[in-house]
């Protein structure tokens, strides 16, 4: 039977055009009858024959039989993809083989779906205008390079076989021949696609272009991949193809714009679909969805580099921010550092310093976080800028980097020597409090001294006294005068005093010259007296001879005695000051020297007291009354009150010296203190210093791994911390001791506090250097072995280690790296063209990042003004300009607020209202402009 | 108004090259780019630097100062510099004069 025959042979057998007739009429009355029946068969003989379908070329071949199932898929699939073209100019057609005869509405299909103009058709209704119109249609297909083995006649008598034929070569060619994944063919092209699309579908497999979609899973996969919001995949099941197949077909229709090409009622009762009306169904998909992927991919692409545009912005805003943010505390601060002037008291010199050390340990850190924070800042921003080919950024005026460096600069000129002034002038302070009290105090005890000897050196006693009396007040006056002698350092002292804080500035200068004067005064006026009393007396004791001796020992001891208590007790009061433990040292030795005299003055004490005994006993002896001593008016109580004095001052100053010799060993030990940590602290940092130089030069192994080396080496430093702390509340201690000198290190806080900070600056931008080197291996896309070839190359040229080489090291370094350049004119000439290009700005140098930038321009040319004009082309759907709604619909609405911000209005003579200008906008993003 | 129409048309065609820096770039005005058979084609070329724009002296001129001056002119006459060697001069810049005529 032929009808079994063919159906199970498949479609490579060629048969007679007449027999092929008498099978479509057989087919028409048995094919009810027959479907069953035949269904079973084809279901066995599939089963055995299932690779016979890859058979190449031959089954396209238009002699081939059509099972007649597939015919009529053929000519469902192939009247609806017809008509999804057609209804774009307004028409349609109902039935393929009758509609086409004319030649009229095939013209027109290959009008829209080419996009090109078909010649003229021709007028009339006669049999040879419709073969004319057919003819020409053809002829436009085989001039696309397409063999065709349809005659027009065919057409025109409405052969479905052969009108059948001629769509799927039309389809063949415009639909699917343009599909091609990795060079292959077009068919297989679209199983490649198929395959891809669906490989994370379980229950999935597309092997082929019937049975493999015959469940609907298949379609229903392809959706999802590309659109999940439209079905959840994972309620559907193998077991129910019907529902799949309908759900897929009813979304495409209704969201992908995919007329329904196929009948699930088909699909599911053939057992092996029409491949063709399959094929051509999922063509359909592949459009749609392909479509949608390079507006995506477009679209994506504007996403990123408006999303770079954004971030930099930002940047700039947060670097005007910090920049004015510093200049504004810098010169806040500024004249508060500058200003040399103090309220003249220890007090007020005392918070100056506090608030000073506030300012270094509080204040400053941050901001010079911040400035470093500013500058590396600075730095990522511009090599993120030079990497995406924008333009460099260039601060508002007054805040460029310079200038911000220049500020710091400024400050710290203004704070350097504050803390060494505010220390010198606490000093001068103290030792003027010192001085003024110590002023007082002998003015006091000379003043204590001095009152009343005028009235006695002026009295005329002795012109009535007897010459004993007379010899005694010669005598008293001698002993005044070697008194007023002892008495001459002491006002000489006093005037020196005074002197010295006439120079110191003392604040109340005043009232010191004041008395100072009056004492040196009185002290003149004093020994014009004693000359003229001594005169008066002398020539008084010419008269008077008799003079008695009783007291006389005991007045020449009693007066130098007395004298020397005084001086003692003066000495044993006197206040010091000093500053080492040396000095203590001394005093003490000299209060210990002093205390063995002692002995020696305890003897003279018991001799004065033993004349004073033996003269009492010599009057009781001969019955006398003791009179007064002419000699001397010291009495022997007031020697006596004086030594007894002076013994109980004697532990009083040795209780004092031993607690100011506990300070000085206290302030020893904060020295050393203060020392030891700082000897420590202060190589430690140095060590750290060379570490960080020596990275700083090499890199050994990934950058990775020496940002890592770098970030462990900034957290030790930043673990350090504590020991600075540590060493900054020693330095208080120390300055709240007022010690000022400490032989026991070369370091001072100072010097640490620099050391420490710059080496934490130096940290932080060589991390952020190593950071934007990343960033750049990123960016660019080259390797670290890449990376770490150019910096060696760098590094072995930059002889000044400044990290940047001048134009004759740039060349051998380029040389190095394999670049030809001639050592002729035109390699001059070449060179200075790439010199123009690696530092544009013409500073004379080559800066590692120019030079990473010039090696690896030829990577980077992804994110340009080219690209980005090639996005938006997409975009609008090759228009030269984008609307609105379009922007809105393509772009997430932040970006597309973005844009349409700054586009300007499109001004071309093929302008639409609403249309903006996107080409002018993306080479503005660049800085740039097509004239 | 024959004369203007002309103009107005020549006004929007370009001059087929594509223009970078400016001082509010720190970047001298500079071809980036110059579109085959263009006015500009064979006449200048990437990496000229444009020295006076019909006369004006460009150095403190803006990108936009410059892109209006450019896009307002009717005959273009530009000063470029081009880096040329004169070993004997030790000068590494040569200043040249393009005039680049409108289409017809």
């Amino acid at each position: 039977m032929e009808t079994s025959n063919s159906t199970q042979n498949g479609y490579s057998i060629k048969q007679q055009p007449q027999q092929q007739q008498q099978y479509q009429q057989q087919h028409q009355q048995q094919h009810q009858q027959q479907y069953q029946q035949q269904q079973q068969q084809q279901q066995q003989q599939y089963n055995s024959n299932s690779d016979d379908y890859m058979l190449p070329e031959e089954e396209w071949e238009r002699e081939a039989v059509l099972d007649p199932a597939w015919e009529r898929q053929q000519r469902k699939t192939f009247t609806a993809w017809c008509n999804s073209h057609l209804r774009k100019v307004g028409t349609s057609i109902e039935s393929i083989d009758e509609d086409f005869q004319n030649g009229l509405k095939l013209m027109l299909l290959l009008e829209v779906i080419s996009n090109e103009q078909v010649v003229k058709p021709d007028r009339g209704r006669m049999r040879f205008h419709k073969i004319a119109n057919v003819n020409k249609a053809l002829d436009f297909i085989m001039s696309k390079g397409v063999k065709l083995m349809v005659g027009a006649e065919e057409i025109v008598d409405g052969n479905l076989k052969m009108t059948l034929g001629m769509i799927w070569t039309i389809i063949l060619r415009f639909a699917i021949q343009d599909i091609s994944v990795e060079e292959m063919s077009a068919k297989e092209g679209l199983l490649l696609w198929c395959q891809r699309k669906t490989a994370p579908y379980k229950n999935v497999n597309v092997q082929n272009f019937h049975t493999s979609f015959k469940d609907g899973l298949a379609f229903c996969a392809l959706i999802h991949r590309h659109r999940p919001d439209l079905l959840d995949y994972n309620k559907l099941s193998k077991d129910d193809p019907l529902t799949n197949l309908n759900l897929a077909f009813d979304i495409a229709e209704k969201f992908l714009d995919i007329p329904k090409m196929l009948d699930a009622e088909d699909m599911v009762n053939t057992v092996r679909p029409d491949e063709k009306s399959v094929m051509t169904y999922v063509s359909a998909y592949y459009h749609a969805f392909a479509g949608v992927y390079k507006a995506e991919q477009a679209a994506s692409r504007i996403c990123k580099v408006l999303g770079i545009n954004q971030e930099n912005e930002q940047m700039m805003e947060e670097y005007e921010r910090l920049a004015s943010d510093l200049l504004e505390w810098i010169k806040q601060k500024k004249p508060w550092l500058e200003d040399r002037i103090t309220d003249n008291t220890l007090d007020g010199t005392q918070m100056k310093l506090g608030e000073f050390r506030d300012y270094c340990s509080k204040q400053k850190p941050p901001k010079l976080y911040q400035k470093a924070k500013l500058e590396t800042d600075f730095n990522t921003l511009q090599t993120r800028l030079r990497l995406s080919n924008r333009p460099p950024f260039l601060p508002s005026d007054g805040k460029l980097l310079s200038n911000i460096t220049d500020a710091w600069k400024g400050l710290e000129l203004a704070e350097k020597g504050f803390e060494d002034w505010l220390l010198r002038e606490l000093r001068r302070l103290e030792r003027l409090d010192h001085l003024a009290k110590k002023f007082q105090h002998k003015c006091n005890i000379h003043e204590g001294w001095s009152d009343g000897k005028t009235g006695l050196l002026t009295s005329s006693d002795f012109k009535k006294c007897t010459l004993s009396d007379l010899k005694a007040l010669l005598r008293k006056h001698l002993a005044f005068e070697s008194d007023i002698g002892s008495n001459q350092d002491r006002v000489e002292s006093i005037a020196a005093i005074a002197q010295e804080l006439n120079v110191l500035g003392y604040d109340n200068i005043a009232a010191v010259n004041q008395r100072c004067q009056k004492i040196c005064n009185e002290w003149d006026e004093l020994g014009d007296l004693t000359q003229k009393r001594r005169i008066a007396l002398e020539d008084a004791e010419r008269v008077l001879e008799r003079i008695d001796t009783l007291f006389l020992d005991y007045a020449k001891k009693a007066a130098p005695y007395v004298n020397w208590l005084d001086g003692a007790r003066e000495d044993l009061v006197d206040m010091f000051f000093i500053h080492t433990l040396d000095e203590i040292r001394g005093l003490i030795d000299a209060h210990n020297q002093f205390k063995a005299t002692l002995g020696e003055a305890d003897g003279e004490y018991k001799n004065i007291v033993r004349l004073l005994d033996s003269a009492r006993q010599t009057c009781e002896d001969n019955g006398l009354e003791l009179s007064p001593n002419p000699y001397s008016n010291i009495k022997p109580e007031e020697i006596t009150s004086k030594w007894n004095e002076v013994q109980s001052l004697v532990p009083q100053r040795d209780q004092d010296l031993q607690v100011e010799y506990l300070k000085q060993q206290q302030n020893e030990r904060l020295r050393i203190q203060f020392a030891q940590k700082s000897n420590i602290v202060g190589p430690w940092i140095e060590r750290q210093h060379e570490l960080l130089q020596q990275l700083t030069i090499q890199v050994h192994g990934t950058l990775d791994q020496h940002q890592k080396k770098l970030e462990t080496m900034e957290m030790n430093v930043s673990q350090y911390r504590p020991h600075i702390e540590e060493l900054e509340k020693y330095n208080q201690e120390i300055q709240e001791q007022m010690i000022f000198e400490n032989r026991h290190t070369p370091y001072t806080m100072e010097t640490i506090r620099v050391a420490w900070e710059q080496l934490n600056t130096q940290l932080t931008r060589q991390i952020n250097e190593i950071k934007n080197q990343i960033y750049t291996i990123e960016k660019k896309g080259i390797s670290e072995e890449q990376m770490n070839e150019f910096r060696g190359a760098f590094a072995h040229f930059d002889r000044s280690r400044q990290r940047r080489l001048d134009p004759k090291e740039f060349r051998s370094c380029l040389i190095a790296c394999g670049y030809n350049i001639r050592e002729d004119k035109q390699g001059d000439v070449d060179f200075q063209r790439i010199m123009h290009n690696v530092d544009p700005s013409q500073t004379g140098f080559v800066t590692f990042e120019s030079f990473v930038d010039f090696m690896t321009r030829e990577c980077s040319e992804e994110d340009n003004v080219d690209h980005l004009v090639l996005a938006f082309k997409t975009l609008a759907g090759d228009k030269p300009y984008i609307t609105a709604e379009l922007l809105k619909h393509e772009l997430p609405a932040a970006q597309a607020e973005y844009c349409m911000q700054r586009m300007k209005a499109y001004q071309g003579n093929d302008s639409v209202p609403g249309a903006y200008d996107y080409k002018t906008f993306a080479t503005a993003l660049y800085g740039e402009s097509d004239l | 108004m024959k004369a203007r129409n002309a103009a107005s048309t020549l006004l929007q065609q370009s001059w087929g090259f594509r223009l970078t820096g400016g001082v509010d770039f720190r970047f001298g005005l500079a071809v980036k780019k110059v579109t085959p058979n263009s006015p500009s084609h064979n006449k200048i070329y990437p990496g000229d630097g444009l020295a006076f724009i019909d006369g004006h002296d460009t150095s403190t001129m803006s990108h936009s100062e410059a892109e209006e001056f450019i896009r307002n002119s009717l005959r273009l006459q530009l000063v470029v510099r081009r880096i040329q060697l004169d070993a004997k001069l030790n000068e590494f810049t040569k200043k040249d004069i393009f005039e680049l005529g409108a289409y017809n």
